[in-house]
């Protein structure tokens, strides 16, 4: 092999070997992030397994659900003074479940309310607008999900 | 057992369209088949179902079509004869990659290679055991949508024009949630089970297919690292973890790239391949709105050929280009006219778009995030990129063999990053919030294809250890 060959082989494994070094760097790196699980992968499922956050809000509209046999449109309303951020959350989750029933957030109000007070969980009867103006609850889940019509 | 079946179902049907569309004469492996065939196959399955679901057609019937379909390609393939001998062919190959385990350097490669495919499996199954319903996207838009019409399956399309919200993104295309709605109904129940394999199916198969393809045009090593390169970039895994459609309209960008180039890197055009190339494309647009931006750069990049072919040969390989994704344009327009409520950018358009476009200020903000984003794209611990520049530098770029596909891709990937440049510029949403929600995960659609025409354009030093035993492997 040429001396010119020899140097030019030398420098491709060297730059082969410098990304491979960054490559198992990397991957090291990562795995330790997610070493526990790794040592331990039964106890992770058994301990995750339908406990995330979402699966158990869902477990709120199982009973809802069966009420609307048919898309129907509701109006949704969230807990006063929350964030644009959370209320988000929280209707696009309502959405989620509830689906194909259309929710509406907008202000045009319906005749079917579904109240979503997922911390208060409870209407205050003296201070409700929709309570003192016509609507009555229909269904109270006693999960902060509450059901008005008029 | 049916979340397998309707998967089969889509397998088979893709399986035996690319045996179709690649001829005996083709070099390609079985590895590459498969990582291609399975998402196409579902893509269709995709397509098929929403467009005769639309059609009003009973649901029961949806699988008997498909299995008609699958027949017919059977019968078909088994006239001309040779295609299905070229699959056991192909089958065949994998032995000879025993070759390859002469090579240490190869064989310390293809050791990492499956550590990190081990590692990041794992990984995919731990977090979407932790949400498995996905992240924001992922129930906020595909999963929602697909457990809307698995609810209401004829009365979805009359009911979605109703909802007005800006959250719930319903202008966006079905490729995902019609899938999901699909195996959902066959299944009948809505198991989280069916977005996760969904989604692990288009990560791994995007791996796979850079991999298999990258080794076919240049060599077992390369095709190896560039697997490896998507594989490591740990953002890469969050992305397929957490259901969006990203990864899946990045393998779609990428077999449209591969298939370009398939049909290029002959003397003689080949039509079979560019009406593939084709449907890829229509099924990026199937999977995400970044899609159609995509076919329209896609079809710009091609005029770059100008001045490297004939422009009667050209034209007629964009016209088997657009042949091939008609259909799914088709069905796409008649959704966003007919069904989807309109896109929350484009109908917030008006004389303010004028003024955006002159805010000096705004092109500062973005090209701000963008040059963040080539400095932190990935999240890797020690940035790689710089390896990629010298390797550049020092090694120079092969334009001789595939030059009009790597050229046209080059410029493609250009106008891609223009375009999404010129959707922040215009944008009605807070652009700081548009830029840090979206960006790295545009940046990512187009990453599986930037890493296939590296690859494949970086020149080959004839000095590379036992090069015959990597290029027989």
């Amino acid at each position: 092999m040429k001396p010119t060959a020899r140097v030019i082989n030398i420098i491709n494994n060297i730059l082969l070997l410098a990304l491979l070094g960054v490559i198992t760097g990397q991957l090291y790196i990562t795995f330790l992030k997610h070493e526990e699980k790794f040592e331990n992968p039964i106890r992770f499922i058994n301990q995750n397994y339908g406990n995330d956050y979402i699966s158990q809000y869902g477990k709120r509209f199982d009973e809802i659900k069966t009420m609307f046999p048919k898309p129907t449109h509701l109006t949704y309303v969230g807990e006063a003074n929350e964030s644009f951020e959370m209320g988000t959350f929280h209707y696009v989750l309502t959405q989620y479940f509830l689906s194909p029933n259309l929710i509406f957030t907008d202000n045009t109000i319906g005749d079917t309310i579904i109240y979503n007070l997922y911390i208060s969980k409870q209407l205050n009867p003296v201070t409700n607008f929709h309570l003192n103006n016509g609507w009555h609850v229909v269904k109270d889940f006693n999960n902060g999900l509450i059901i008005l019509a008029k | 057992m049916m979340l397998f079946f309707s998967i089969l179902l889509s397998f088979l049907l893709g399986l035996l369209f690319c045996t179709f569309i690649f001829k005996k004469n083709e070099d390609i492996s079985f590895r590459f088949l498969l990582n291609l065939s399975l998402p196409i196959g579902i893509g269709a399955s995709s397509v098929l179902f929403i467009s005769l679901n639309l059609f009003g057609l009973p649901l029961f019937l949806i699988p008997l079509i498909e299995i008609g379909m699958i027949i017919f390609l059977i019968f078909k393939l088994k006239k001309t004869g040779k295609q299905i001998q070229s699959i056991w062919s192909k089958l065949k190959k994998i032995n000879r990659s025993e070759r390859a385990l002469q090579n240490p350097i190869l064989l310390l490669i293809m050791g990492i290679y499956f550590y990190a495919l081990l590692i990041n499996s794992g990984i995919f199954i731990f977090e979407s055991i932790k949400e498995p319903h996905g992240l924001w996207d992922a129930f906020n838009l595909w999963n929602f949508k697909a457990k809307f019409i698995r609810r209401a399956p004829y009365e979805w399309s009359s009911l979605f024009h109703q909802m007005v919200s800006n959250n719930l993104h319903l202008d966006y295309p079905l490729l995902q949630t019609g899938y999901i709605a699909y195996c959902w109904l066959i299944m009948k129940n809505e198991s989280v089970w069916v977005p996760i394999v969904l989604s692990f199916i288009f990560t791994f198969c995007t791996i796979g297919l850079l991999a298999s393809s990258v080794s076919i045009f240049t060599n077992k090593i390369r095709g190896l690292i560039a697997g490896l390169v998507l594989l490591s970039t740990p953002f890469y895994m969050t992305m397929g973890d957490s259901q969006y459609a990203d990864n899946t309209v990045g393998f779609f960008y990428l077999a449209t790239i591969i298939l370009l180039t398939f049909a290029r890197s002959g003397p003689s055009i080949k039509p079979h391949l560019l009406i593939a190339a084709g449907i890829t494309a229509g099924l990026s647009a199937w999977s995400k709105n970044e899609g159609l931006l995509f076919i329209t750069c896609l079809f710009v990049s091609q005029l770059t050929l100008l001045f490297f072919k004939n422009y009667r040969e050209l034209f007629v390989e964009l016209k088997f280009l657009f042949f091939g994704m008609l259909p799914i344009l088709l069905l796409i327009a008649y959704y966003r006219i007919s069904i989807a409520p309109p896109n929350d950018i484009v109908h917030a358009q008006g004389t303010e778009t004028l003024i955006k476009l002159s805010d000096y200020s705004r092109y500062v903000t973005i090209g701000k995030w963008y040059i963040a984003q080539f400095s932190t794209f990935g999240q890797w611990a020690l940035n790689p990129w710089w390896l990629f520049l010298f390797g550049i530098i020092y090694k120079g770029l092969n334009l001789k063999e595939n030059k009009n596909s790597l050229v046209s891709t080059f410029i493609l990937l250009i106008l891609m990053l223009t375009g999404f440049f010129f959707i922040y510029l215009i944008t009605p949403l807070d652009l700081v919030f548009h830029l840090s929600t979206s960006i790295h995960r545009l940046f990512f659609q187009l990453f599986p294809t930037f890493i296939f025409i590296y690859f494949v354009a970086i020149k080959s030093k004839k000095a590379i250890p036992n090069k015959s035993v990597i290029d027989k492997a």
